[in-house]
């Protein structure tokens, strides 16, 4: 510990030039995106979904370009051809599959197993996709990973987790995120992820045990005056919301506490009260609204979420080598975007 | 005219401070400031006008310049953008097409009341007709598959039931004469126990009463007159319409929000209530047609007003009635329109005939 002080007070000047902490903030306003948002929406009913891929593309300008860090912005690439091929692929793929299944059972059968063993590389693609449409300072971002790693991350580790009834599933989250993360780079730089099973099982046993606990209490309650019970919803509801909260939050302050990049290292303060704000305030709004706060509903949770993620820098971050252009065969990228998982 | 920005050289992540600029033959000099060029104030770059891409605007966003070999050119000044992209072909540039309709504040206006109305015609007739056009050209071997759900319940919510064979079997005796025009629903009676005072029917075609409901009914035309409800809603084909709906509706906020994936809590709910209001809608279409049923059948409507006060009256009791606050909402949460509201129906249709 002391150490580390005198290390400080000796070279206080060269510390306060290469060590920074650097928040991320998004700029994008809630009617400047409402505005985007109607034309998009209006345009995408009258066109009976084409123009969705337009709309896609426009949207994701908007919401990439007004996030910053360090006073740059990102970028989205995708153009709308792009997108728009996937989506026929995925419509047209789906059309088969159904009516396969509805009139020739065992194709469909078939067709299903296919899929079904497709899935990681059709993860591997769609992330590949989403991080090559990605840029920040002109240099993209990249995804690589082998099927075998996507097999392990996406199928294995969740069914190991199931089988032992929960006791692994933060060893599966955890693997999850490092699959997600350490396949994921920076022009030529990777990014490392550095949590551990134990950092998702520590939250998972807390909550696990105070619902025990407020479940214990509330079976006490209801065998002791069961008219009590007409009241289970007003309280088995909150106790969802929280869980679901609890589980946002969690996540997601472990997942960028442990984001890496080089020597420089991200961080994240969301707080329960935080999000539970936000979410009602939304919740709240869009209802009275019809719907039409839904585009400005979006703007708050995003500045909200990166408000509350900073990356300390430790030396510059104008090192980054853009990687060697990427030939993805556009098949692949298609199947890709057509079969967005949204992971 | 200059425009300001900065310059990236598409290898490395260092941005440059530089200006744009075009000269008289369609030449773009791009000049770098920066330590690197500190001699003579700047560096020079020349590109040909043909080789860059200026991107289309997106409201007020940093405009990008894309140059030869991913090199990238930055400039917050889309005015000046616009003025460079209009000089270089002023008949291509119709990327501001799209930006001066999403920042004209009366075409918002005008697209704000043209979604809204399209969306309450999409939800309240689009969906309901697309849905019947679609239910009705399904073919029958999808609702067959439905039909063993009773014995998913049977394994869940319901116990037997405790009337003897014989009752059962007068019972279905009773009822045999007014469901056997309708032999394409493949109708089948059963009885159970174990779910309140209930009567429900399957895609399949089974009607099931409970005994606390059969205990509950005065006279037989009370229970033909639940029968002929449930026929109503096996002969609109409600529960395959309810399925296609509900996913009808999530195609169409998909289509609308463009994406479901920061907003799951958001966009559930609507979709939950319209859901709702269209299960409101098959009661009521149920209601009427055991009315019309009824008045063939030459039966006294008024039993069916006065079974379902009486399932209404034994339901409230049983949930004890919560506080007084939730009863104005319970009526936009519930699957069923208010009781009072289809009696209301019920004695309506009783005097108009």
């Amino acid at each position: 510990m002391s150490e580390s002080v005198t290390a400080e007070v000796v070279t206080p000047i060269n510390d306060s030039q290469t060590k920074n902490i650097l928040p991320f903030e998004f700029r994008g306003q809630g009617f400047e995106y409402f505005k985007l948002w109607v034309v998009n929406a209006l345009l995408t009913v009258l066109t009976f979904g084409i123009y969705s891929a337009w709309a896609t593309v426009r949207n994701n300008r908007y919401l990439h370009a007004n996030l910053y860090l360090n006073n740059t912005h990102f970028r989205y690439l995708a153009t709308p051809m792009q997108i728009l091929k996937g989506r026929i692929i995925a419509i047209a793929a789906l059309i088969i599959y159904m009516t396969a299944l509805q009139f020739m059972p065992t194709v469909g059968a078939i067709l299903g197993i296919a899929l079904f063993i497709a899935i990681p590389y059709f993860v591997n693609q769609s992330l590949v996709f989403d991080r090559r449409m990605t840029s920040y300072n002109n240099i993209q971002f990249r995804f690589s990973a082998t099927y075998w790693q996507a097999v392990k991350a996406l199928i294995l580790w969740p069914l190991l987790g199931i089988f032992t009834m929960g006791i692994l599933y933060p060893k599966a989250f955890k693997e999850i995120n490092a699959y997600l993360v350490n396949n994921s780079s920076y022009g030529k730089t990777q990014f490392q992820f550095s949590a551990k099973a134990w950092d998702y099982g520590k939250p998972a046993l807390v909550a696990a045990a105070i619902m025990l606990v407020l479940g214990l209490i509330g079976f006490g309650i209801i065998s002791a005056v069961p008219a009590f019970a007409a009241f289970l919803p007003v309280i088995v509801l909150p106790a969802y919301l929280f869980l679901i909260i609890f589980f946002i939050v969690t996540v997601n302050n472990i997942f960028y506490r442990n984001l890496h990049i080089d020597e420089h290292n991200f961080n994240a303060n969301f707080t329960m009260p935080g999000l539970f704000k936000v979410i009602l305030i939304n919740v709240l709004l869009t209802i009275v609204t019809l719907g039409l706060y839904l585009p400005a509903a979006k703007i708050r949770m995003i500045k909200y979420l990166a408000q509350n993620v900073s990356l300390e820098v430790n030396g510059s971050l104008e090192n980054f080598r853009a990687a060697p252009a990427q030939e993805v065969g556009a098949l692949g990228e298609e199947m890709g975007q057509a079969f967005d998982f949204g992971v | 005219m200059r425009i300001k920005g900065y310059y990236l050289d598409g290898k490395s992540s260092k941005r440059h401070e530089a200006s744009l600029e075009l000269n008289s033959h369609r030449g773009i000099k791009l000049y770098l400031y920066g330590p690197s060029a500190e001699h003579i104030g700047h560096e020079l770059i020349m590109f040909d006008a043909d080789s860059i891409q200026i991107e289309s605007r997106v409201a007020n966003t940093a405009r990008e310049i894309t140059l030869e070999n991913d090199q990238l050119f930055i400039s917050y000044d889309n005015e000046g953008v616009d003025a460079l992209a209009n000089t270089l072909s002023p008949k291509r540039h119709k990327g501001s097409f799209l930006h001066r309709l999403e920042s004209n504040l009366s075409t918002i206006l005008i697209a704000t009341f043209a979604l809204i109305s399209l969306s309450y015609v999409g939800l309240v007739y689009g969906i309901p007709k697309l849905t019947s056009v679609i239910a009705q050209s399904l073919p029958e071997v999808i609702e067959a598959k439905f039909d063993q759900s009773l014995t998913v319940l049977d394994n869940s919510f319901l116990e037997p039931s405790e009337l003897s064979q014989e009752e059962q079997n007068k019972l279905r005796y009773l009822m045999k004469p007014y469901y056997q025009d309708f032999d394409n629903l493949n109708i089948k009676i059963e009885f159970r126990s174990g779910f309140g005072a209930n009567a429900f029917a399957l895609p399949g075609g089974t009607i099931v009463f409970t005994d606390e409901f059969i205990e509950l009914t005065k006279n037989d035309d009370e229970i033909i007159a639940v029968l002929f409800h449930e026929i109503g809603h096996l002969k609109h084909k409600h529960i395959l319409r309810r399925a296609i709906q509900a996913s009808l509706l999530t195609a169409f906020i998909l289509l609308v929000t463009g994406d479901l994936d920061t907003l799951d809590i958001i966009t559930g709910l609507p979709t939950l209530l319209t859901d709702l209001t269209y299960s409101r809608d098959f009661e009521r279409e149920a209601d009427q047609f055991a009315l019309e049923q009824l008045t063939l059948a030459n039966i006294n409507v008024e039993n069916f007003a006065l079974i379902m006060g009486r399932l209404t009256q034994v339901n409230r009791m049983n949930s004890d009635e919560e506080a007084g606050a939730l009863s104005g909402l319970e009526h936009y949460l519930s699957t069923h329109p208010a009781p009072e509201e289809r009696i209301q129906t019920i004695l309506d249709y009783k005097e108009a005939h």
